[in-house]
């Protein structure tokens, strides 16, 4: 957990990635810290155009100088990624860090047969000969869960079903061991079933091998049990963070509880349809003043619309962090049996707090 | 008789049927398997049937044939009791019954004319079915995109300039303006944020209530379904393996298939262990169920027995407006007396 300073593999310090488009300048993502040791698992949940891919792009080192402006400091197992050269990041891909992203189909070869194409991987290491890639690669077939891998080896990315191609772009993935994986929602695209059982061998591999995880996802149930500490990103901005029970068990910023009483749900008691958040997000080019959540925000009084809230702890929750002017949860407690309000908030309101 | 037509409805009373299909299968280009067989489903006046299943499992073609898009090799289509797909009477032929049955999808700009504006292409259906003054489908159709949430100033811009959320909206008033009998939504809100997609479940929800519209809904996440529809019907290889009361199928499933979904289907409620009542055997994407002889679940289901892989099990009821399609179905276990929050299934 974040104690152990010396113990982290990625920190990111007040990043800032602006892309000059012709409506203005749009800061995709805006001030952004976080902090990830060996192994740990960490989800970063926003809706689309939150900036969490912006963000996960920027920590690989792929937004390009010449299309973005970045500021700030990521730093990787005790590397500046920012000021690598354009040799030495491409060197950092694979060995240090590797993503996976949605669609498998689109980042696997279409008639390369993928035993080779993970050989390929496997060999971006120089010591590794020919055969040994190959027989590696039906190793790293069957420990990502491949059945009869010799023979799947042979078959091309489209003869495999969606599950099966994201376990042979995961297997690529740590095809050269990296100390972190950046999955950008890797289960999007596949069936619930599938779905449980990738998310299941994402935490075998962060075990086992003791990967740290990057997990982007727009789906707080899916991070939720398969992440140490999760992220909530709204227009570019952390809205909160924090250990995963204490964020879902008392959400604090409203954008948090906004967007779990919108999921529906499969297990409730009682019929009820989703509650919807009003309006839609931001236009980044022209982000509101104050509180970017706060046009539709329920609770929203005149400090939101005038000062960004800034991230403060939640007392008695160390690493829990909100930003909000009027922190509370609308949601239930899932798995409570109350039906009604929410609890009041367990902590002194920011505003009580800061002003 | 298809079973589903002895059913006592869920919150729809003994109304009839608007729309049904009666064991239909189709077959795609002369292929040794069929995409679906002998699917019979029944939509009611007010009633929203989910559809629920991994994809490949044949749910969209069960909707393009209930709105004859899909050629069927054996079933009927049925509207108010009258059999409209037939060879020579295609729904698709006939503009008074395509009136009475429209269709959402997935995609919505994808199915919108990329350079018209929205306004135009609702108004459209008007134009088709016979309202003459140009005046008059703008009228209506303004006042239809007002009533799904789109105001003037955005029906004039066309689908590219609008968010996804906005153009379902779009696709749902082109859908309704002509007042159908049946909605046939496949995926309409799966490629939607899920503060929009609540926003759309809500505005589904209430043209149900207002036009006693009966809708197909289809979708894979369990949580929409649990959320809109009132039965459930829950599909495998191509075939219905269970339908219920959409409460009931979330706390009483008894088809393997259903519970192993349902337990797959991932919870905001991560202070309890996960529950998993049923292990699946292997990974569920290496067996094409239709290519099994027995029942298309048996090579993962942890309950098959020889007789699942010789015999498929027909679909019939368990239990009041409950059907099964299994020799084994799932029974849980007594559960310990230890205050559990878990509802009772009745």
């Amino acid at each position: 957990m974040n104690q152990a300073a010396t113990e982290r593999l990625l920190t990111v310090r007040d990043l800032r990635v602006e892309f000059p488009t012709a409506d203005g300048t749009v800061r995709a993502v805006d001030n952004v810290s976080l902090d990830l040791g060996y192994g740990e698992r960490l989800g970063i949940v926003g809706e689309s155009g939150s900036g969490k891919s912006v963000l996960s792009r920027t920590i690989m080192g792929l937004t390009r100088s010449r299309t973005a402006r970045v500021t700030g400091e990521v730093i990787l197992d005790g590397r500046s990624v920012l000021d690598l050269s354009e040799r030495s990041r491409r060197s950092m891909w694979g060995r240090d860090v590797a993503m996976v992203f949605q669609d498998p189909l689109s980042s696997l070869h279409p008639i390369m047969p993928i035993g080779e194409q993970i050989a390929e991987a496997v060999r971006r290491d120089a010591s590794v000969t020919r055969r040994e890639a190959g027989a590696r690669a039906v190793q790293l077939l069957e420990t990502v869960g491949v059945p009869l891998a010799a023979q799947r080896a042979k078959a091309r990315a489209h003869e495999l079903s969606g599950g099966m191609r994201q376990r042979v772009a995961i297997a690529m993935a740590i095809a050269c061991r990296p100390k972190l994986i950046i999955a950008d929602e890797p289960t999007t695209a596949l069936d619930v079933t599938v779905q449980a059982r990738i998310l299941d061998l994402f935490d075998e591999l962060c075990r086992e091998f003791r990967i740290g995880l990057v997990m982007i996802s727009h789906d707080l149930g899916v991070v939720g049990r398969h992440t140490d500490r999760i992220a909530v990103m709204y227009a570019g901005r952390i809205a909160e963070r924090g250990p995963v029970a204490h964020v879902f068990a008392r959400p604090a910023m409203r954008y948090t509880s906004a967007l779990m009483a919108a999921i529906p749900r499969h297990d409730g008691a009682r019929r009820t349809l989703p509650r919807p958040i009003r309006g839609l997000p931001p236009n980044l080019a022209d982000p509101p003043a104050g509180c970017r959540f706060s046009p539709r925000c329920a609770h929203a009084g005149d400090a939101c619309h005038e000062a960004a809230p800034a991230l403060v702890e939640v007392e008695g929750e160390p690493g829990h962090e909100y930003a909000c002017w009027h922190p509370g949860s609308d949601v239930t407690p899932p798995g409570g049996a109350g039906q009604g309000q929410g609890p009041a908030p367990a902590h002194p309101t920011s505003s009580e707090v800061l002003r | 008789m298809s079973v589903a037509e002895v059913h006592e409805p869920v919150g729809a009373g003994t109304a009839a049927p608007v729309l049904e299909l009666v064991n239909g299968s189709v077959r795609y280009g002369g292929s040794g398997t069929p995409a679906i067989s002998n699917v019979s489903l029944a939509l009611r006046p007010g009633e929203i049937l989910g559809l629920v299943g991994e994809s490949g499992c044949g749910k969209s073609t069960t909707a393009r044939a209930m709105l004859g898009l899909a050629p069927l090799t054996s079933g009927r289509v049925l509207l108010h009791g009258t059999e409209v797909v037939t060879n020579d009477k295609r729904l698709t032929k006939d503009k008074r019954l395509r009136a009475a049955v429209q269709a959402i999808f997935q995609n919505p700009a994808a199915s919108f004319n990329p350079k018209r504006s929205l306004l135009d292409s609702v108004a459209e259906p008007l134009r088709v079915h016979g309202t003459n003054s140009a005046a008059e489908r703008r009228r209506r159709a303004l006042a239809e995109l007002d009533r799904v949430g789109i105001t003037a100033a955005m029906a004039s811009r066309r689908p590219h300039e609008v968010s996804g959320g906005q153009c379902q909206r779009a696709a749902i008033a082109r859908a309704t303006i002509l007042r159908p009998e049946v909605l046939v939504c496949d995926e309409p809100v799966s490629a939607l944020d899920v503060s929009i997609q609540a926003q759309i479940l809500e505005l589904l929800s209430e043209l149900r209530s207002e036009n006693r519209l009966a809708m197909l809904f289809i979708s894979h996440d369990l949580g929409v379904i649990a959320a809109l529809c009132d039965r459930t019907a829950v599909m495998y290889a191509g075939k219905i393996v269970e339908q219920a009361d959409a409460l009931e199928l979330v706390h009483a499933p008894r088809h393997p298939y259903s519970v192993i979904l349902q337990d797959s289907a991932p919870s905001l409620d991560i202070s309890a262990e996960p529950v998993t009542r049923l292990p699946s055997r292997s990974s569920p994407d290496v067996v094409d169920g239709r290519q099994l002889a027995g029942c298309g679940f048996a090579a993962l289901c942890p309950s098959a027995d020889d007789l699942c892989h010789t015999t498929h099990p027909p679909l019939a009821p368990l239990s009041q407006a409950h059907d099964t399609a299994c020799h084994h179905p799932y029974t849980p276990e007594p559960a310990p007396a230890e205050g559990s929050s878990r509802p009772a299934a009745d």
